[in-house]
This record gives structure tokens, C-alpha cells and sequence, in this order.
């Protein structure tokens, strides 16, 4: 019984993370940026995983080594483009705009190239 | 969607043992701007079905034919490359497949997370590797603590006394898991009771583990699976690592590594390691510590050499120095001697070295390994003592080669391994010695992702116990991207120490009893497993089941159950088997938010006495939950793991007087962690046994200690309850 209780409360606690999901969705303030970065190797991307993240305003961030370029979601009231850019040089690479995103809402991210065959 | 999908794969289903039987077309992709440049990792697929493969590290592909015909429109893509389409009319093996690189690219690229646990797709063994990233999902101050989000072992208490842990895989006891550090021998012998506690977490890179028999390369002992720790390495990204963890009961433990590369050739990594648990705790009240006193000192060093004509070398050192203090609370105070304690010292010296040749003939080479090692136990069990000394050593030289192509590819070589034991029980003395030549075989036939042969022999000689013979097969077939299914049988041999691996036992007052001449432990072990992967939205669910039967040929039998004061070691007359069912499921449910759950049925009998009977402290099911949440960029991360655990049978307790119950009940388990991460910086804290579960009386007539019913070795479940920890890591890596 005691078992069932306890299955219970990992089933509440997954719906709860689900709906929470849900409403983190909406978030305001926030904005895309895509940078071309000039980055040729793994060691690279791992460095600038370890690095961009903890810089201020940054919530989400993807690399790309093929294209040469990351995708950082910020918040408009704590950073901007530029000082991205700077952060970027901070560490090494040099940064430019590749394409900005305007005032639309964080996109759901296309997952249709993701190196699986779909049909 | 998902209705076409499942009618896909049912589809994929029926025409497998069509197209099983024609030829493949195999070739090359490659960069059309670079041509030098291979594209690794592309897709390629018969236009309209999902009989698709992807390329390897150099560009190239094996795939199996369209329907049964090797004809029919293939197709070619690859992320931020335009797909291109050929037509195949005939089986080929030089198709040439120039990918021109999209320049419209939409730049939106889905970040994988790093992932906690890896199912290889590759391996014939069915296998996971656990990465550095789940094993800090739990505290995980060393081995023993490192399988808590791991469905397929368990991790149990060897009794209530002395702390000393053993792991279980299907249903067995950890001796029949093969327990190796870089595939060389870690846990063996002596170091049994005590042995996952020498391995750090910190130290550790990943551990592999397989279930079932695994490669005869590595050598006869893995009967019920095989576990692999990795070290972290010279030449990885560490730089530098600290780390310093504290809980409620007074535990504290430290750890520093330190690499230096001296330039690209010589590189040195130091692992220190220092842990004491100093307060004496008894929250259960009967005058005996929940848990021992341990005070350990733990250091490695190991050496990394890159020779200028290739090939690598590799040398290391260990040094473990331990005492642990358990039993009565007081007893090691200045007017504790009438009080009942427990002690026991332990020295432990270990030397590797690892040395890899490289041939001009491509895909051969040939590898050595060594390793030796010195342990030393002085213990006390109230008025009992024992001693005991291991010298070990091992030798494995192993010659990698191909017959034409890397399809058929294959292993040889021979192995020493020598184990020199010497114990005294009270002042009677054993000396158990055996030295163990052989040499084996492996053939490795590998059709691209679809299908993976491992077959092996080895045919070893012991000084005790002559000529055995270890034959070994794995199959694995991917018939689609989505399944893999993967057989195995084998056999599997080990020597007993019942003194050296079980003198925990001492801790109680059974009389033990050895039998004078003990066999070899022979065993044959079966399995079967499926793994699907199914695309869900824009994620993978994975699904696991599988299924194994281990009989024992020859078993030496621990009967606890004839006589509740006696603990007699004996050859197994008649049955022994364990078969095991497992289910698991692993799934992101959104980005950063992930479940495991898994399942295990055991039926686990032996006959004892002349009746086959149930194994007792042995769960007749086991559960695992695992939810695990981490925010955008993992700066926050949320664990929460539940251990269900079955109930079983209890040994028989005296039939007179009967001091314990014939059962026990099932129980639940729940750890929980919560991890944040800045720059270099980390935090943790967690709860261990967060619903405070505790066994009631965890050692029978504990009042007792010199009296005839004490018994410390009835346990089935957690000793200690509730644990608050808190800790804080500190990781400089070499890109920073």
C-alpha cells in the first residue's frame, strides 16, 4: 500500500513539472539571437557551452559546429547583441549577427533535421 | 502519425526475412566543395520505406537492399547539406554520394542534451554506460553509492554491523559479477566485503555495465554480468576537481584531482581521496552503531605516454589505507574493552600498466595490460580474529586483427592471473593459492548497424582445479532504426573464498563451517532482450525488456537456513537458477524533464538441505523510478529517484525460539537531490531515505553480543533512515 502511495506521488510530481512546462512556455522579455561565431572544432563548442550560459541575461543557448553559428535566447532587459558579442571575444571567438529576432514569442525549435529518418 | 508509424514498423516486421537474403549496396559520402572531407553520421535511406542506415566516421554506409530487389531510389541527407537522390538498379559496393551544402539552412539547431546514460547501439552485449553526469545526480561518494539510478543492480548491505556492501545482478550475489577497473581486475577475493567503497566517485570518468555473460577476452569470472569503472584520464578536459561532502551523521570526505600535461607526449593525473566518519550513531537504539566509523585514505597516480611512432602507454599507481570501527557504542573508548567492537584495518597497494601497439596493416594491433596488487586485512570481531594477505597478479596480452575487412575482425591472445591467499582464523591457518594461464578467441562479425556476431572461446588451466573450457556468444540485429534485439548464452567459472569473502559473517554468533573440498563454481548463463526506440512528437521513447536464466552447474551453497547457529559452505547437490524479467522505460518527456522507470520479476531457488527452495534475503521483484529535471542550460537540476523493493524470504530462524520473522515485507526507498551549477562552480544537497524507512531490530539479540543468538547478518533492508547531505564541486577544465 505504502508502495502505491509513493508511485502516486511521482505520478503527481510529473504532472505537476508538465503543467509548470506549460506556462514557462510564455516567457516575456525574452529574444533569439543567431550568431556566426568563427569555431572549428568540438573543444570549442565546449567551451563556449561551459562559458555563454553563465553570462548575465543568457537563459538558452545552442551550438552549431557545422553551421558555425549559436542560437542565444536572452532577456532584453539584462543583455543585447552587442554585449553577447563581447562575451564571445572575452573567450576568444569572434561574434557577428547573423539574424535577430524581432518581437515574436520563443518559437518551438524545428526538430525535423535532427539526423533521424522521418517519414 | 502514430498510426502510420506502427503500421511501418509492422510492415518493417513482415519484410525482414525478405531482403535478409540479398545483397547490400555499400559506398561512400562525401563533401562536394571538400572532397577529402567525409560526411560522418549522414543519413541514407530507399526512398518510401524506413530501411535506412547512417554513415560511420568515414563517410561510409552498408545498406541492406530495398524489399527484395537491390533496386529502387536512394536518398541522401544529411544537416545543412541538400538532400540528394540516386537510382540503384543492381547491388553495388562503390556508390559515390557528393553532398552539396544548403546555404538557405535554417540555423535553428535542436541541442541534445548530455545525456546521463547510453544504451549502446553498437555493442553485441547488452550494455548502458553511465557518464559522469548521472553519477552526480546522487552523492555518489563512491562505487558502492554509484547504482542508484540504475535499474539492473542493486546495492545491499551485506549485514547490520560492519557496512560492508554488495551489489546484486539478476537476482545473484555481486561474486558473480565480474567487478573490473579498465578492464582489469578491481573487486576479487579479499577485497569483496569491502572493495566498491576503494573506488571514489570522483575518480570515476563512466562505468560500463553489461548484463550476462560478457567478452572471453577479459576472462572466465563474469557469470551473472560485468561491471567496468573508467578512471579519468590525463588527457581529458579535467584540469582540475575538488570536491568536499558532509551529512547529519558526521560524514565528511574530500577529494582533489590534479592533472598536468607536461607537453602532448607525458601527461600525470593525482587523485586524492580522504573520508572519516568520526561521530557514533545509533539512532535505532539497540547499542549498536547504524552504520561503522570508517576513516579511509585514498590516492592514485597515473601516467599517460604517447609515443612518437603512435600507439599509447599507460602506468599507474594505487595506495588504500582504511579502519573501520563498528559494533557496540563505546567499545573502542578507554573503558569499552568488555563492550562488544569490531575492527578492521586495511592496506591495499595496486600497479598497472597498460601499453598498445599499433601495426601498419590497418585495423590490427596489440595490447597489454598488467596489474598487481598487495591487500591486507587485520580484523576483530569481538573475541574472533582474522587475518588475511593477497598477492595478486594479472597478465593479458591481446592481438586486435581482421580477416580481409573490418566485417570480420577478431581477437587472440593469452592471460595469466594468480591469486595468493593466506588467512588465519584465530590463529588456524589456510593458504589458498591458484594460478590461472589461458588463452582465448573472438571473432567479431560486424554488418554495419544491422548485425553484430560476437563469438569466443577460452580455454584456461588452474593449478586447483585443471583444464575448463569458457565458450561465449552474443548476437545483436538491428533490423530497423527503432529495434534492436540481442541474444546471448554462455559459461562462466570462479573460485571461492568463503573466509576472504564473506568473514563479515564473524559479526554473529554462527558457527562457520567449510567444507574441505570445495569445487569450482560453474555456471551457464542465458538471455534475451529487446530495445525499441519509438519517436514520440520530437523525442525518443526507449523501451527495454529483457529476460535471463542462470543454472548453476556447480554453486558453493551458503545454508543459513538448517541451522539457525550455523553457517555451513558446501558443493551444491542438484538445482541452482535465477531467472530474471525486466522492463524499463526511458523517456524525455519535454526538454530537460526525463523519466525512468523499470521493473525486475526474480525467481532466484537453490536447494538446500535436498529442497529447492526460495533464496532468502533475495526480493521477489525490485522497482525504480527516476525523474529528473534540469532547467534551460542546466543551471538548476532536480533528481528524485524511488527504490520499490520486494519482500522475500528470511533463513529459517530456530524452529524452538524463533528471533526473527520467515519473511519480510516490501519496502520503498526515495533519495532526492537538488544540484546547482555557476560557471566553475557547483552546490548539492540531498536526502538519502527521505521517507525514513528503517528495518525494526536489524541485529538479532543485540543485548547479547557473546551470547549464543546474536546475529548481525538477518538484513534486508536499511539500517540507517533518514540522511541530509550537502556538498560543493570545483571543475577547471583544459578549454577554460
Amino acid at each position: 500500500m505504502k508502495q502505491i502511495t509513493i508511485i502516486g506521488l511521482f505520478a503527481f510530481f510529473t504532472l505537476t513539472f508538465l503543467s509548470d512546462n506549460a506556462i514557462a512556455k510564455e516567457r516575456k522579455n525574452e529574444k533569439k539571437v543567431v550568431l556566426s561565431v568563427n569555431m572549428d572544432c568540438h573543444a570549442c563548442v565546449e567551451k563556449i557551452e561551459g562559458n555563454i550560459p553563465y553570462e548575465k541575461g543568457v537563459k538558452d543557448l545552442n551550438v552549431s559546429l557545422e553551421n558555425k553559428t549559436c542560437e542565444v535566447t536572452y532577456r532584453v532587459d539584462k543583455t543585447s547583441p552587442g554585449a553577447l558579442i563581447k562575451a564571445f571575444k572575452k573567450i576568444g571567438y569572434s561574434a557577428e549577427v547573423k539574424k535577430s529576432e524581432n518581437e515574436h514569442p520563443v518559437v518551438k525549435p524545428d526538430t525535423s533535421h535532427n539526423g533521424h529518418i522521418h517519414q | 502519425m502514430k498510426q502510420r508509424r506502427i503500421t511501418v514498423l509492422l510492415f518493417t516486421l513482415f519484410t525482414i526475412n525478405i531482403y535478409a537474403g540479398s545483397h547490400p549496396v555499400s559506398g561512400l559520402v562525401l563533401e562536394k566543395a571538400n572532397p577529402e572531407l567525409p560526411v560522418a553520421g549522414a543519413n541514407i535511406y530507399w526512398a518510401g520505406t524506413t530501411h535506412g542506415t547512417t554513415t560511420n566516421a568515414e563517410g561510409k554506409f552498408i545498406l541492406p537492399p530495398n524489399g527484395h530487389l537491390t533496386a529502387g531510389q536512394l536518398v541522401v541527407s544529411f544537416v545543412g547539406f541538400k538532400p540528394d537522390t540516386l537510382f540503384i538498379d543492381k547491388a553495388t559496393d562503390n556508390v559515390l554520394v557528393m553532398l552539396e551544402k544548403n546555404i538557405e539552412l535554417d540555423e535553428v539547431v535542436v541541442k541534445e542534451r548530455r545525456k546521463g546514460v547510453y544504451i549502446s547501439a553498437m555493442d553485441p552485449v547488452q550494455s548502458h554506460k553511465v557518464t559522469t553526469t548521472e553519477l552526480q545526480k546522487a552523492a555518489c561518494c563512491n562505487l558502492s553509492e554509484s547504482f542508484e539510478t540504475n535499474a539492473s543492480v542493486d546495492v545491499a548491505y551485506s549485514d547490520a554491523v560492519t557496512g560492508a556492501k554488495q551489489i546484486k545482478m539478476l537476482g545473484l550475489s555481486g561474486i558473480y559479477v565480474q567487478t573490473l577497473s579498465e578492464n582489469m581486475p578491481l573487486v576479487r577475493g579479499m577485497a569483496a566485503p569491502y572493495g566498491l567503497g576503494y573506488v571514489p566517485g570522483p575518480w570515476m570518468e563512466s562505468i560500463q555495465i553489461s548484463k550476462g555473460t560478457s567478452s572471453v577476452v577479459n576472462g572466465y569470472e563474469a557469470i551473472t554480468g560485468q561491471i567496468n569503472v573508467e578512471y579519468k584520464k590525463p588527457q581529458g578536459t579535467e584540469v582540475f576537481h575538488f570536491n568536499l561532502y558532509g551529512n547529519e551523521a558526521m560524514k565528511s570526505e574530500a577529494n582533489m584531482n590534479y592533472t598536468h600535461k607536461f607537453n602532448d607526449r607525458l601527461a600525470t593525473t593525482l587523485f586524492v581521496h580522504g573520508e572519516n566518519q568520526g561521530k557514533e550513531i545509533d539512532l535505532n537504539g539497540d547499542r549498536f552503531l547504524d552504520m561503522p566509523n570508517v576513516r579511509q585514505i585514498n590516492l592514485m597516480n597515473r601516467w599517460n605516454i604517447s609515443p612518437k611512432n603512435g600507439g599509447h602507454r599507460e602506468i599507474g599507481v594505487k595506495m588504500l589505507d582504511e579502519l573501520r570501527r563498528s559494533g557496540q557504542v563505546g567499545a573502542f573508548e578507554k573503558n569499552g574493552s568488555d563492550l562488544y567492537g569490531i575492527e578492521t584495518a586495511t592496506s591495499r597497494y595496486e600497479l598497472f600498466a597498460k601499453n598498445g601497439i599499433l601495426f601498419n596493416k590497418p585495423g590490427t594491433s596489440l595490447g597489454v595490460q598488467f596489474s598487481g596488487s598487495y591487500h591486507n586485512q587485520q580484523s576483530a570481531y569481538g573475541d574472533d580474529s582474522y587475518q588475511g594477505t593477497q598477492y595478486s597478479g594479472y597478465l593479458n596480452v591481446i592481438y586486435m586483427g581482421n580477416f580481409g575487412s573490418d566485417l570480420h575482425r577478431f581477437k587472440t591472445g593469452a592471460s595469466f592471473l594468480g591469486d595468493w591467499v593466506s588467512e588465519s582464523l584465530n590463529g588456524n591457518s589456510f593458504i589458498r593459492n591458484e594460478t590461472v594461464p589461458g588463452t582465448f578467441f573472438e571473432y567479431n562479425y560486424t554488418l554495419n548497424v544491422y548485425l553484430n556476431v560476437l563469438a569466443g572461446i577460452r580455454a584456461d588451466y588452474s593449478t586447483q582445479y585443471g583444464v575448463f573450457v569458457t565458450p561465449r556468444l552474443h548476437v545483436k540485429w538491428s533490423p530497423a532504426e527503432w529495434l534492436t534485439i540481442r541474444g546471448s548464452g554462455g559459461k562462466g567459472y570462479r573460485k571461492t573464498l568463503p573466509l576472504a569473502e564473506n568473514n563479515y559473517l564473524l559479526a554473529s554468533s554462527r558457527e562457520i563451517i567449510v567444507d574441505d573440498e570445495l569445487e569450482q563454481e560453474e555456471a551457464v548463463n542465458m538471455g534475451a532482450s529487446l530495445n525499441l526506440d519509438i519517436p514520440l512528437e520530437e523525442k525518443v521513447l526507449t523501451f527495454m525488456a529483457d529476460y535471463y536464466h542462470t543454472r548453476f552447474l556447480n554453486q558453493v551453497v551458503r545454508d543459513m537456513d538448517s541451522d539457525a547457529h550455523k553457517v555451513h559452505f558446501m558443493n551444491l547437490n542438484r538445482e541452482s537458477y535465477s531467472n530474471t524479467l525486466q522492463l524499463e522505460l526511458m523517456h524525455e518527456i519535454f526538454s530537460g524533464f526525463s523519466v525512468n522507470a523499470a521493473w525486475r520479476l526474480m525467481d532466484v531457488k537453490q536447494t538446500l538441505n535436498g529442497e529447492l527452495r526460495e533464496m532468502p534475503l533475495t526480493s521477489r521483484y525490485k522497482g525504480m523510478v527516476s525523474l529528473s529535471y534540469a532547467t534551460r542550460l542546466e543551471k538548476w537540476q532536480f533528481d528524485l529517484t524511488g527504490q520499490f523493493n520486494g519482500g522475500g524470504r528470511m533463513p529459517d530462524p530456530d524452529p524452538v525460539n524463533p528471533l526473527w520473522k520467515k519473511t519480510y515485507s516490501p519496502f520503498t526507498v526515495v533519495n532526492a537531490q537538488i544540484t546547482k551549477r555557476f560557471r566553475r562552480w557547483s552546490l548539492y544537497a540531498g536526502v538519502e531515505n527521505l521517507f525514513n524507512f528503517t528495518m525494526q531490530n536489524p541485529v538479532i539479540d543485540a543485548g547479547n553480543p557473546r551470547g549464543p543468538d546474536f546475529d548481525g547478518s538477518m538484513v534486508w533492508g536499511p539500517v540507517h533512515g533518514r540522511k541530509i547531505y550537502a556538498g560543493i564541486r570545483y571543475t577547471l577544465n583544459v578549454y577554460e
